[in-house]
Protein backbone atom coordinates (compact mmCIF):
# COMPACT_ATOMS: atom_id res chain seq x y z
CA UNK A 1 0.00 0.00 0.00
CA UNK A 2 2.85 2.20 1.21
CA UNK A 3 4.65 1.98 -2.53
CA UNK A 4 1.31 2.56 -4.16
CA UNK A 5 0.74 5.51 -2.38
CA UNK A 6 4.60 6.75 -3.33
CA UNK A 7 3.73 5.63 -6.70
CA UNK A 8 0.47 8.04 -6.75
CA UNK A 9 2.65 10.38 -5.15
CA UNK A 10 4.86 10.55 -7.75
CA UNK A 11 2.17 9.91 -10.22
CA UNK A 12 0.56 13.59 -9.42
CA UNK A 13 3.97 15.10 -9.80
CA UNK A 14 4.20 14.16 -13.14
CA UNK A 15 7.14 11.89 -12.39
CA UNK A 16 6.08 8.38 -12.88
CA UNK A 17 7.33 6.30 -16.28
CA UNK A 18 4.61 4.45 -18.33
CA UNK A 19 5.51 0.96 -16.26
CA UNK A 20 4.54 2.60 -12.88
CA UNK A 21 1.63 3.75 -14.12
CA UNK A 22 0.74 0.59 -15.58
CA UNK A 23 1.06 -0.48 -11.77
CA UNK A 24 -1.20 1.58 -10.81
CA UNK A 25 -3.88 0.81 -12.96
CA UNK A 26 -3.78 -2.73 -12.38
CA UNK A 27 -3.56 -2.13 -8.59
CA UNK A 28 -6.64 0.09 -8.37
CA UNK A 29 -8.54 -2.18 -10.66
CA UNK A 30 -8.06 -5.20 -9.23
CA UNK A 31 -8.76 -3.37 -5.30
CA UNK A 32 -12.17 -2.91 -4.08
CA UNK A 33 -11.81 0.79 -2.91
CA UNK A 34 -15.75 1.48 -2.20
CA UNK A 35 -17.33 4.05 -4.21
CA UNK A 36 -16.70 7.80 -5.37
CA UNK A 37 -12.68 6.60 -4.80
CA UNK A 38 -10.85 9.68 -6.65
CA UNK A 39 -8.05 7.40 -7.79
CA UNK A 40 -10.03 4.40 -9.04
CA UNK A 41 -12.61 6.36 -10.83
CA UNK A 42 -10.43 8.70 -12.46
CA UNK A 43 -7.84 5.86 -13.74
CA UNK A 44 -11.28 3.89 -14.84
CA UNK A 45 -12.30 6.74 -16.66
CA UNK A 46 -8.87 7.42 -18.35
CA UNK A 47 -9.25 3.70 -19.71
CA UNK A 48 -12.69 4.10 -21.26
CA UNK A 49 -11.36 7.08 -22.81
CA UNK A 50 -8.55 5.09 -24.41
CA UNK A 51 -10.51 2.67 -25.68
CA UNK A 52 -12.94 5.57 -27.73
CA UNK A 53 -12.60 4.56 -31.72
CA UNK A 54 -14.57 5.56 -34.72
CA UNK A 55 -17.42 4.12 -35.12
CA UNK A 56 -17.81 5.15 -38.68
CA UNK A 57 -18.29 2.39 -41.14
CA UNK A 58 -17.85 3.99 -44.47
CA UNK A 59 -14.84 6.35 -42.91
CA UNK A 60 -12.29 3.74 -44.82
CA UNK A 61 -14.22 3.72 -47.95
CA UNK A 62 -14.78 7.30 -48.06
CA UNK A 63 -10.93 8.13 -46.54
CA UNK A 64 -9.57 5.35 -49.71
CA UNK A 65 -12.24 7.56 -52.88
CA UNK A 66 -10.62 10.58 -51.59
CA UNK A 67 -7.33 9.38 -51.36
CA UNK A 68 -7.42 8.29 -55.27
CA UNK A 69 -9.34 11.29 -55.95
CA UNK A 70 -6.51 13.35 -55.10
CA UNK A 71 -4.16 11.39 -56.85
CA UNK A 72 -5.54 11.65 -59.96
CA UNK A 73 -6.22 15.49 -59.00
CA UNK A 74 -2.23 15.39 -58.76
CA UNK A 75 -1.42 13.50 -61.86
CA UNK A 76 -3.30 16.10 -64.04
CA UNK A 77 -1.61 18.74 -62.24
CA UNK A 78 1.79 17.33 -62.99
CA UNK A 79 0.80 16.78 -66.27
CA UNK A 80 -0.26 21.01 -67.08
CA UNK A 81 3.08 21.81 -65.51
CA UNK A 82 5.36 20.13 -67.80
CA UNK A 83 2.82 20.68 -71.00
CA UNK A 84 3.34 24.22 -69.90
CA UNK A 85 7.11 23.83 -68.62
CA UNK A 86 7.89 22.49 -71.94
CA UNK A 87 5.86 25.52 -74.33
CA UNK A 88 7.91 27.69 -71.81
CA UNK A 89 10.98 25.99 -72.95
CA UNK A 90 10.13 26.65 -76.44
CA UNK A 91 9.89 29.75 -76.57
CA UNK A 92 12.92 30.52 -74.33
CA UNK A 93 14.77 28.66 -77.31
CA UNK A 94 13.02 29.90 -79.99
CA UNK A 95 13.60 33.89 -78.63
CA UNK A 96 17.37 32.89 -77.84
CA UNK A 97 18.23 31.79 -81.28
CA UNK A 98 16.41 34.93 -82.64
CA UNK A 99 18.33 37.41 -80.32
CA UNK A 100 21.56 35.00 -81.17
CA UNK A 101 20.59 35.63 -84.94
CA UNK A 102 20.07 39.64 -84.94
CA UNK A 103 23.67 39.69 -82.66
CA UNK A 104 25.01 38.25 -85.58
CA UNK A 105 23.95 40.90 -88.25
CA UNK A 106 27.50 42.47 -89.21
CA UNK A 107 29.31 43.41 -92.31
CA UNK A 108 33.07 43.28 -92.80
CA UNK A 109 34.19 46.00 -95.63
CA UNK A 110 38.31 46.02 -96.06
CA UNK A 111 38.81 44.32 -93.05
CA UNK A 112 36.35 46.72 -90.90
CA UNK A 113 33.81 44.98 -89.03
CA UNK A 114 30.52 46.80 -88.55
CA UNK A 115 28.12 45.68 -86.59
CA UNK A 116 25.54 48.55 -86.68
CA UNK A 117 22.70 47.68 -89.11
CA UNK A 118 22.84 51.32 -90.50
CA UNK A 119 26.38 51.68 -90.78
CA UNK A 120 26.77 48.44 -92.39
CA UNK A 121 24.13 49.72 -95.39
CA UNK A 122 25.39 52.99 -95.99
CA UNK A 123 28.76 50.71 -96.26
CA UNK A 124 27.69 48.10 -98.48
CA UNK A 125 25.87 51.21 -100.51
CA UNK A 126 28.88 52.89 -101.12
CA UNK A 127 30.68 49.48 -102.06
CA UNK A 128 28.10 48.58 -104.51
CA UNK A 129 28.36 51.84 -106.25
CA UNK A 130 31.98 51.78 -106.22
CA UNK A 131 32.01 48.45 -108.29
CA UNK A 132 29.24 50.04 -110.77
CA UNK A 133 31.33 52.94 -111.22
CA UNK A 134 33.00 51.85 -114.38
CA UNK A 135 30.07 49.64 -115.72
CA UNK A 136 28.59 52.96 -115.62
CA UNK A 137 31.18 55.03 -117.65
CA UNK A 138 31.20 52.51 -120.91
CA UNK A 139 27.44 52.41 -120.49
CA UNK A 140 27.78 56.28 -121.44
CA UNK A 141 30.15 55.09 -124.12
CA UNK A 142 27.58 53.75 -125.47
CA UNK A 143 25.26 56.80 -125.53
CA UNK A 144 25.90 57.87 -129.02
CA UNK A 145 25.29 54.87 -130.98
CA UNK A 146 21.99 55.12 -129.55
CA UNK A 147 20.61 57.44 -132.17
CA UNK A 148 21.53 55.43 -134.89
CA UNK A 149 18.78 52.87 -133.47
CA UNK A 150 16.09 53.84 -136.69
CA UNK A 151 18.63 53.57 -139.72
CA UNK A 152 19.44 49.99 -138.28
CA UNK A 153 16.21 48.44 -138.61
CA UNK A 154 15.68 46.36 -141.84
CA UNK A 155 13.26 46.95 -144.37
CA UNK A 156 10.77 44.12 -144.39
CA UNK A 157 10.20 45.02 -140.93
CA UNK A 158 9.82 48.61 -141.97
CA UNK A 159 6.78 47.36 -144.44
CA UNK A 160 5.36 45.37 -142.06
CA UNK A 161 4.94 48.16 -138.87
CA UNK A 162 3.67 50.21 -141.55
CA UNK A 163 0.89 47.58 -142.78
CA UNK A 164 -0.30 47.24 -139.01
CA UNK A 165 -0.67 50.75 -138.44
CA UNK A 166 -2.84 51.48 -141.79
CA UNK A 167 -5.40 48.31 -140.61
CA UNK A 168 -5.50 50.08 -136.81
CA UNK A 169 -6.45 53.36 -138.58
CA UNK A 170 -9.26 51.32 -140.48
CA UNK A 171 -10.44 49.23 -137.74
CA UNK A 172 -11.35 52.60 -135.93
CA UNK A 173 -12.59 53.66 -138.45
CA UNK A 174 -15.62 51.37 -139.21
CA UNK A 175 -16.29 51.40 -134.88
CA UNK A 176 -17.05 55.08 -135.87
CA UNK A 177 -19.31 54.13 -138.65
CA UNK A 178 -21.11 51.98 -136.30
CA UNK A 179 -21.90 54.52 -133.91
CA UNK A 180 -22.65 56.87 -136.14
CA UNK A 181 -25.81 53.97 -138.15
CA UNK A 182 -27.22 54.18 -134.21
CA UNK A 183 -27.48 57.56 -134.07
CA UNK B 1 4.22 5.14 -50.95
CA UNK B 2 1.57 3.78 -52.35
CA UNK B 3 -2.08 3.67 -51.76
CA UNK B 4 -1.73 -0.10 -50.43
CA UNK B 5 1.37 0.72 -48.28
CA UNK B 6 -0.30 4.01 -47.00
CA UNK B 7 -3.17 1.77 -46.01
CA UNK B 8 -1.19 -0.55 -43.86
CA UNK B 9 1.17 2.13 -42.27
CA UNK B 10 -0.98 5.15 -41.90
CA UNK B 11 -4.26 4.14 -41.61
CA UNK B 12 -3.81 2.19 -38.14
CA UNK B 13 -3.46 5.41 -36.42
CA UNK B 14 -6.76 6.46 -37.35
CA UNK B 15 -7.77 5.46 -34.21
CA UNK B 16 -5.37 7.40 -32.15
CA UNK B 17 -6.06 10.49 -34.51
CA UNK B 18 -9.43 10.60 -34.16
CA UNK B 19 -8.88 10.31 -30.38
CA UNK B 20 -6.44 13.02 -30.04
CA UNK B 21 -8.99 15.15 -32.37
CA UNK B 22 -12.17 14.26 -30.33
CA UNK B 23 -10.17 15.66 -27.00
CA UNK B 24 -8.68 18.90 -28.28
CA UNK B 25 -11.84 19.71 -30.47
CA UNK B 26 -14.58 18.29 -28.28
CA UNK B 27 -16.52 17.72 -30.95
CA UNK B 28 -17.38 14.34 -32.60
CA UNK B 29 -18.29 15.31 -35.91
CA UNK B 30 -15.07 17.67 -36.39
CA UNK B 31 -12.99 15.52 -34.72
CA UNK B 32 -13.86 12.95 -37.54
CA UNK B 33 -13.52 15.34 -40.51
CA UNK B 34 -10.23 16.36 -38.66
CA UNK B 35 -9.26 12.80 -38.90
CA UNK B 36 -10.01 12.26 -43.17
CA UNK B 37 -8.05 16.21 -43.27
CA UNK B 38 -5.22 14.25 -41.41
CA UNK B 39 -4.65 11.72 -43.74
CA UNK B 40 -5.11 13.60 -46.89
CA UNK B 41 -2.27 15.97 -45.40
CA UNK B 42 0.09 12.76 -44.83
CA UNK B 43 -1.37 11.58 -48.58
CA UNK B 44 -0.07 14.77 -49.69
CA UNK B 45 3.13 14.02 -48.42
CA UNK B 46 3.51 10.13 -48.83
CA UNK B 47 7.02 10.38 -50.58
CA UNK B 48 8.32 11.79 -47.63
CA UNK B 49 7.06 9.77 -45.04
CA UNK B 50 9.36 6.74 -45.57
CA UNK B 51 11.79 9.06 -43.98
CA UNK B 52 10.14 10.33 -41.07
CA UNK B 53 11.33 8.01 -37.95
CA UNK B 54 8.71 7.73 -35.56
CA UNK B 55 5.63 7.90 -37.61
CA UNK B 56 2.65 7.84 -35.07
CA UNK B 57 4.33 11.10 -33.03
CA UNK B 58 4.81 12.96 -36.68
CA UNK B 59 1.25 11.66 -37.66
CA UNK B 60 -0.10 13.44 -34.09
CA UNK B 61 2.44 16.49 -34.77
CA UNK B 62 0.21 17.37 -37.93
CA UNK B 63 -3.03 15.98 -35.89
CA UNK B 64 -2.57 18.41 -33.20
CA UNK B 65 -1.75 21.34 -35.45
CA UNK B 66 -4.72 20.60 -37.85
CA UNK B 67 -7.16 20.77 -34.81
CA UNK B 68 -4.93 24.16 -33.23
CA UNK B 69 -5.72 25.25 -36.69
CA UNK B 70 -9.58 24.84 -36.73
CA UNK B 71 -9.61 26.00 -33.18
CA UNK B 72 -7.96 29.47 -34.14
CA UNK B 73 -10.31 29.97 -37.16
CA UNK B 74 -13.74 28.92 -34.73
CA UNK B 75 -12.37 30.36 -31.54
CA UNK B 76 -14.10 27.65 -30.50
CA UNK B 77 -12.61 26.84 -26.71
CA UNK B 78 -14.00 24.60 -23.72
CA UNK B 79 -17.24 23.43 -25.28
CA UNK B 80 -18.71 20.01 -23.68
CA UNK B 81 -17.85 16.77 -25.35
CA UNK B 82 -20.90 15.41 -26.80
CA UNK B 83 -20.51 12.10 -26.01
CA UNK B 84 -24.10 10.66 -27.48
CA UNK B 85 -22.43 8.82 -30.16
CA UNK B 86 -18.99 8.44 -28.83
CA UNK B 87 -18.61 3.99 -28.83
CA UNK B 88 -16.50 2.22 -25.63
CA UNK B 89 -15.46 -0.62 -26.76
CA UNK B 90 -17.78 -3.51 -25.17
CA UNK B 91 -15.41 -5.33 -22.51
CA UNK B 92 -17.27 -4.15 -19.09
CA UNK B 93 -19.47 -7.40 -17.78
CA UNK B 94 -22.79 -6.29 -17.10
CA UNK B 95 -25.21 -2.78 -17.56
CA UNK B 96 -24.43 -1.48 -14.86
CA UNK B 97 -21.09 -1.46 -14.87
CA UNK B 98 -20.76 -0.72 -18.58
CA UNK B 99 -23.40 2.11 -17.42
CA UNK B 100 -20.50 2.97 -14.52
CA UNK B 101 -17.47 3.26 -17.09
CA UNK B 102 -19.61 5.53 -19.29
CA UNK B 103 -20.31 7.81 -16.87
CA UNK B 104 -16.93 7.99 -16.00
CA UNK B 105 -15.25 8.68 -19.39
CA UNK B 106 -18.14 11.50 -20.13
CA UNK B 107 -17.18 12.83 -16.82
CA UNK B 108 -13.71 12.45 -17.63
CA UNK B 109 -14.09 13.91 -20.73
CA UNK B 110 -15.50 17.14 -19.60
CA UNK B 111 -12.91 17.49 -17.26
CA UNK B 112 -10.40 17.56 -19.72
CA UNK B 113 -11.97 19.32 -22.04
CA UNK B 114 -11.86 22.34 -19.94
CA UNK B 115 -7.98 22.28 -19.34
CA UNK B 116 -5.71 25.13 -21.38
CA UNK B 117 -5.06 23.52 -24.71
CA UNK B 118 -1.07 22.36 -23.92
CA UNK B 119 -2.39 20.71 -20.91
CA UNK B 120 -5.52 18.96 -22.66
CA UNK B 121 -2.56 17.71 -25.28
CA UNK B 122 -0.27 16.54 -23.04
CA UNK B 123 -2.61 14.22 -20.87
CA UNK B 124 -4.40 12.80 -23.74
CA UNK B 125 -1.16 11.75 -25.25
CA UNK B 126 0.35 10.33 -21.77
CA UNK B 127 -2.83 9.37 -20.11
CA UNK B 128 -4.74 8.21 -22.74
CA UNK B 129 -2.69 7.45 -25.30
CA UNK B 130 0.21 6.01 -23.33
CA UNK B 131 3.43 7.51 -25.37
CA UNK B 132 6.96 8.53 -23.67
CA UNK B 133 7.84 12.12 -22.91
CA UNK B 134 10.08 11.95 -26.24
CA UNK B 135 7.32 11.17 -27.99
CA UNK B 136 5.61 13.93 -26.16
CA UNK B 137 8.52 16.17 -26.59
CA UNK B 138 8.16 15.94 -30.44
CA UNK B 139 4.36 16.37 -31.12
CA UNK B 140 4.41 19.57 -28.78
CA UNK B 141 7.77 21.14 -28.84
CA UNK B 142 8.30 21.51 -25.39
CA UNK B 143 10.81 19.76 -23.37
CA UNK B 144 10.54 16.95 -20.95
CA UNK B 145 10.56 19.33 -17.84
CA UNK B 146 7.71 21.25 -19.39
CA UNK B 147 6.40 18.50 -20.33
CA UNK B 148 5.99 17.19 -16.53
CA UNK B 149 4.79 20.47 -15.41
CA UNK B 150 2.10 20.51 -17.03
CA UNK B 151 1.07 17.04 -16.62
CA UNK B 152 1.29 17.27 -12.83
CA UNK B 153 -1.33 20.80 -13.64
CA UNK B 154 -3.30 18.94 -15.33
CA UNK B 155 -3.37 15.75 -13.25
CA UNK B 156 -4.21 17.37 -10.24
CA UNK B 157 -6.75 19.70 -11.71
CA UNK B 158 -8.49 16.54 -12.78
CA UNK B 159 -8.58 15.15 -9.22
CA UNK B 160 -9.50 18.20 -7.76
CA UNK B 161 -12.34 18.31 -10.53
CA UNK B 162 -13.70 14.76 -9.59
CA UNK B 163 -13.03 15.63 -6.04
CA UNK B 164 -15.34 18.13 -5.90
CA UNK B 165 -18.10 16.88 -8.28
CA UNK B 166 -18.03 13.19 -7.17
Amino acid sequence: MNDINKLLDKYWAGETNLEEERIIKQYLSQQQLGANNVEKDLFAGLDAAGKIHLSNPSFETNLRTTLLHKEKQNHKRLFHILTYSAAASIILAVGLFNMNQKREAYVVEKGVRYDDMEKAINCADQAMSEAIAPLKQSMQSLQPIKGLEGSLTPSYKKNSLAKKDSENIHTSNVYDDSAFNKR
Amino acid sequence: MDLHQFEIQILPFKDKIFRLALFLLSDKAEAEDATQEVFVRLWNHKNNLSSVENIQAFVLRVTRNLCLDKLRTKNRRQEEIDTSNNVVEETMVNPHEQTEQRNLLDFVKQQIALLPEMQRTIMTLRDIEELEFDEIAEITGLNENAIKVNLSRARKKIRDYFSSER
